[in-house]
């Protein structure tokens, strides 16, 4: 009897666990969130990679080419001063720090892989400062329970805070492409 | 990557084959260890594919094993990038996905489907194609083979450290 109890016990708190049901699209497919004053999309692709960004964007699924030209640029000439760049890059990762709880960290960390996630910013060429920004992770990370809105808080806090110097190369294009994957310490 | 490059920033770097046997390798100064990691893996494939024929023909696979293999060497010894050019193609973020699915030993990681490694290549495949260093007859893709077995190379030289 008193194993029958246990077993009962157990089977009710693994329900309780795996019940939380994730946010984003369990399936392949985009999923729209109409916040209050900005609206989100999610996409899911085959992969089980999940994007995460504002539908009010610049630059997102557009390709970045010269200007004048339309030319694809130069992989290996930078658009971005590279002092700027390392400082930048670490501002980015204390906005990433300061913007989850230290329970959101923990979970981040412990489910899925590695805890692994990826921001990318679409900059403008003119003023260096942050377009848009997109989130990615994979399907089996603890990513899939973050609300739209802390995704949203973070982007606001990118784009106020961040602040890139870009050379005269990067200027010519419509904007300057960068991604940062990062993990909690 | 095959072949030499002509810009301010980066030195040449080039990997010289012939019938049967890699000649040399050649790095421009500013190269680092990773770099020289990537192209000792496709000196490495050389070997392990059947004739030249099967190598050149599936040279964008083992791009995408050498990229992905640079990229847990940089990891591991906790490398910054020296220079902001890396991040600024999209083709280098799919690479970066791959931890999602292969682990630093080029296995499946658990809970991850066979079907999604495949679709995620496939994803890497379309981007690759759209970078602008991207040449359709240096980078044959052999579709025959499984998203898996491009990371074969990886499993064997990293058979004892686990």
């Amino acid at each position: 009897m008193k194993n029958i109890l246990l077993i009962t016990l157990f089977l009710f708190i693994t329900n309780c666990i795996f019940s939380q049901t994730s946010i984003y699209p369990d399936s392949v497919g985009t999923k729209v969130f109409y916040e209050n004053g900005y609206t989100y999309q999610a996409e899911r692709l085959g992969s089980g990679i999940i994007k995460v960004y504002n539908s009010d964007n610049k630059w997102i699924n557009i390709a970045k080419i010269h200007k004048l030209t339309g030319d694809f640029p130069d992989e290996n000439t930078p658009d971005l001063e590279s002092n700027e760049w390392y400082k930048q890059t670490e501002n980015l990762y204390s906005i990433l720090e300061e913007s989850y709880s230290n329970e959101e960290k923990e979970k981040i960390k412990r489910v899925g892989r590695k805890g692994i996630g990826f921001v990318e910013l679409f900059i403008n060429p003119e003023t260096g400062k942050v377009d848009d920004v997109r989130f990615s992770f994979f399907r089996l990370s603890y990513y899939m329970y973050i609300p739209v809105s802390k995704f949203r808080e973070i982007e606001l806090k990118i784009k106020e805070r961040l602040q890139f110097e870009v050379t005269d190369y990067g200027k010519q294009f419509n904007y300057i492409y960068y991604w940062n994957d990062y993990k909690f310490k | 990557m095959f072949g030499p490059i002509d810009n301010a920033a980066y030195d040449e770097h080039e990997i010289k084959f012939s019938t049967g046997k890699v000649l040399g390798i050649t790095l421009g100064e500013n190269y680092e260890s990773n770099n020289l990691l990537h192209e000792l893996m496709h000196a490495y494939r050389f070997y392990t594919e059947e004739n030249s024929n099967a190598y050149n023909s599936s040279n964008l696979n083992g791009e995408i094993e050498a990229q992905y293999t640079q990229l847990v060497y940089k990891n591991a010894i906790k490398a910054n990038i020296t220079f902001p050019v890396d991040p600024q193609y999209a083709y280098r973020i799919e690479i970066a996905y791959l931890y999602m699915f292969i682990d630093e030993y080029g296995k499946l990681n658990n809970d991850v489907s066979e079907i999604e490694l495949e679709n995620h290549v496939t994803n890497i495949i379309k981007e690759y194609k759209s970078s602008p260093t991207y040449s359709k007859e240096k980078y044959k893709y052999d579709s025959n083979r499984t998203a898996l077995s491009n990371f074969k190379n990886l499993r064997t030289i990293t058979k004892n450290c686990q």
